[in-house]
């Protein structure tokens, strides 16, 4: 009797743990399952640039996706660079469009996993962060002509509008980077960083060299006086990263979509929409660079706030 | 005919093909200013919605910055479908710019769409700027920038809202210009629909009468000329000029009837002729009748002077016997007689008369003889004189006075004595009846080359030249040519 009772008290508890996991995992199923079934898969979008532009360049992709899929791919604007996780925690999104600093954050605390990303037209798929200052500013690369001064960054979790500035001068030798400057101005996108320091809310900016040249042609202005004053390393640029408990098949066939984009009328015409040749796969090895770069600034990338002020 | 029909009937379908195209063009023009309408409509319609979606996203811009959402894609939304409704409605103002055939009939619309065009130019450099300002708004974290763009969003916003609302009045007192328009079109086209159905129905009519008289008139024409023809009047020809069926018809007729008309005279003249040819034949019918009854008479005359002539041979005959017999016993007389007995010179002149009897009664027996051809060398001269001698017993040889003039020495000619004589004394006899009153009589002879010619002559009334030719006639009497 007593065994039985010993048993039944260990046995039940250990049944209805190992049952209310396999719950959990069926509502889990039922809830991926779910998602596919209402036939929507979100992909958010930072924005790294014109929030408007942003939206048109993803379009083409998200209606392709949508019919290579047979689902309902959906484009979610993000409004601020510090939201991505929050969206992913709370699944309100299936996926997105990574900054290389912002999926190095995610990664250190939630399951994402990298599937693809563009390469541009011209090869490119990394990009480098740029620290720039137009004609007649009086800066030059010696970060001494930069003290005191106002400067235009895009948000705390870009590499390029935050991190790479950072790492950069504390190379040079500055600890204190907040302090360093007169005014650090957070812009949210890297175009609205390029367009203060030429509008003169700032004097040296930083942003990443591939929106740098997308401005280019839209201000004759910007073309003709910027003057770089130093560029970082190569990262990944924008990957496209899924949550990591979305079904294996729907990774995989998300990835060989995406893959063989640039083999299909249609997919080309998506990737000129975001000026791309093809897309490649991308790991997260790719991103350890970055990782170093953090720690040499000092930065827990467990800790690290999104700082999604607003 | 076919070409009167074919003319009439191209003229009929030529009128409702034009009737046709003026309804077709002015349909047309109702549905081009009906497209026109729908088409203000929609462009309104779009005004409308970009107004709403400038509007809603203003709103959402404010939900945003107020911190009631974080969601953007509303707002990025309305914007991109603001943008689309723009960019069509510039297409559709652009294409209108650029269709030639419309700004040549409407300058002051092309007036209009280029003040349209300077307003949507303005209205898309707001909206870039209203676009670049809402973008860096909604991701900055400058507080001073945000206030600062959250005003120009809300002017430029207005800006914007303002400038729809000026081009959407425009839009609409366009359009309410193009209903009236429209309206003036319908009540015109209706009046040209009506004028031209009328005219059509009336002219169809008066083209429908020209091609029946146009038909029925030649016809009529040549039924007319048919009967007139009919009735006998060949010298009538249908009067019909028409170049179609129907005139060749008529040409054909009256070919027709030239060549029965000429058919016709050459019968009458062959009838005519037929008929002078009968009266020119019963007149020798008649003719020959009456030689043949003057030959008829002749032969009975011949064969009664051969009877004549035979009871005179044989009285003759009977008669010489006791002529030879006076002439004998005379001789026999005288011959006993003395010279100069007065007895002997009656009796002398007894034997002369007796011979003389005995001549005229051989000449009877000679000429009671049996006529037989017989040529012998004949001296003319005696032939003439002993003609004389056999007529000169004839009372009426009286009161004729002979001239003879006969050649001395005559030549002998090869002839029928006998014969001869007879025509002669016929010859001779005609001249003496011609002469009732008395004439001379006139004979000659004379000698020709190998031949003779005799001539004998009268001072009658001599003989008509058409009836000289009977004078050969033997049977012609002798007071008949004597009174011809």
């Amino acid at each position: 009797m007593n065994l039985i009772v010993i048993l039944t008290m260990v046995i039940l508890p250990f049944s209805l743990m190992v049952t209310g996991c396999s719950e959990r995992e069926t509502k889990d199923v039922l809830k991926n399952e779910k998602i596919i079934k209402e036939g929507t898969f979100t992909i958010a979008i930072l924005p790294e640039q014109n929030v408007f532009e942003q939206k048109k360049r993803y379009k083409p992709l998200a209606e392709y996706l949508s019919n290579a899929l047979n689902t309902n791919v959906k484009i979610k604007l993000l409004d601020s660079y510090g939201t991505i996780y929050d969206e992913i925690k709370n699944r309100t999104i299936d996926g997105a469009f990574f900054g290389s600093f912002n999926y190095v954050l995610t990664k250190a605390r939630t399951e994402i996993e990298p599937i693809a990303r563009p390469v541009e037209t011209g090869g490119n798929s990394n990009y480098k962060g740029v620290i720039f200052t137009k004609k007649g500013s009086g800066l030059n690369i010696d970060i001494r002509t930069w003290k005191n001064k106002k400067v235009s960054l895009v948000h705390e979790v870009t590499t390029a509008g935050y991190i790479f500035p950072k790492w950069y001068l504390k190379k040079q030798g500055v600890d204190d980077f907040e302090n360093y400057f007169k005014k650090i101005i957070f812009s949210g996108s890297h175009d609205a960083a390029i367009i203060a320091v030429f509008n003169g809310q700032a004097d040296l900016g930083a942003a990443k060299d591939l929106i740098i040249k997308k401005v280019l042609p839209e201000y004759p202005a910007i073309r003709d006086n910027i003057v770089v004053l130093a560029e970082s390393i190569s990262v990944p640029s924008n990957t496209l990263c899924v949550r990591g408990d979305l079904r294996k098949d729907i990774k995989l066939s998300l990835k060989k979509t995406l893959l063989t984009l640039h083999h299909v009328a249609q997919g080309k015409k998506a990737l000129a929409a975001l000026n791309a040749e093809k897309f490649i796969e991308t790991s997260d090895l790719e991103f350890d660079k970055l990782r170093a770069m953090a720690k040499v600034i000092g930065l827990d990338i467990r800790r690290y706030p999104f700082r999604n002020l607003r | 005919m076919k070409r009167k029909l074919v003319v009439g009937l191209g003229l009929v379908l030529f009128i409702f093909v034009i009737s046709a195209m003026v309804v077709l063009k002015n349909l047309d023009n109702i549905v081009v200013n009906h497209r026109l309408i729908n088409e203000q409509d929609i462009i309104i319609g779009k005004y409308n919605e970009m107004l709403f979606q400038m509007k809603g996203a203003q709103a959402e811009l404010y939900r945003h910055q107020a911190g009631y959402t974080r969601n953007i894609d509303d707002l990025v939304d309305y914007i991109a479908a603001f943008d689309e409704n723009m960019e069509l409605l510039s297409r559709q103002y652009s294409s209108h710019l650029d269709d030639i055939a419309c700004m040549q009939c409407h300058e002051k619309i092309k007036e209009r769409l280029s003040l349209l065009r300077g307003i949507f130019t303005e209205i898309k450099r707001q909206i870039k700027d209203y676009k670049r300002d809402v973008s860096i708004l909604i991701t900055t974290n400058d507080s001073r920038q945000i206030k600062t763009l959250e005003d120009a969003a809300t002017k430029r916003g207005n800006a914007i809202t303002e400038l729809l609302g000026t081009v959407r009045h425009a839009a609409d007192k366009m359009r309410e210009e193009i209903k009236n328009k429209r309206n003036i079109l319908i009540g015109q086209s209706r009046s040209i629909i009506f004028f031209t159905i009328s005219f059509t129905i009336v002219f169809s009519i008066i083209i429908f009468i020209a091609v029946i008289k146009g038909i029925s008139a030649p016809i009529n024409s040549l039924i007319k000329g048919i009967q007139r023809i009919a009735s006998g009047d060949f010298s009538h020809r249908v009067d019909v000029h028409t170049k179609d069926e129907i005139g060749f018809m008529a040409e054909a007729f009256n070919n027709m009837v030239e060549k029965l008309n000429s058919t016709m005279e050459e019968k009458d003249t062959l009838l005519r002729k037929l008929r002078e040819f009968n009266e020119e034949l019963e007149k020798k019918v008649k003719d020959a009748t009456e030689e043949l009854r003057l030959t008829h008479e002749n032969m009975v005359r011949a064969e009664t002077l051969a009877a004549i002539g035979t009871l005179s041979a044989g009285v003759s005959h009977e008669i010489s016997t006791p002529l030879n017999t006076i002439l004998g016993y005379t001789q026999l007389v005288a011959s006993e007689l003395n010279d100069d007995s007065p007895i002997k010179k009656d009796l002398q002149i007894i034997e002369q008369e007796v011979v003389r009897c005995k001549r005229i009664v051989q000449g009877l027996l000679d000429f009671a003889r049996s006529p037989r051809y017989e040529e012998k060398l004949t001296d003319m001269n005696r032939i003439l004189n002993e003609t004389l001698t056999l007529l000169d017993y004839q009372p009426s040889m009286k009161r004729i006075v002979i001239k003879k003039d006969m050649e001395s020495n005559i030549n002998q000619v090869e002839a029928d004595q006998l014969q001869l004589k007879q025509v002669f004394i016929n010859i001779i006899l005609n001249a003496v009846q011609a002469m009732p009153e008395g004439g001379e009589l006139k004979i000659t002879t004379r000698n020709i080359n190998n031949g003779i010619e005799v001539a004998i002559s009268d001072t009658g009334i001599g003989i008509p030249e058409a009836e000289r030719k009977k004078y050969s006639n033997p049977f012609t009497q002798q007071k008949e040519m004597a009174q011809v």
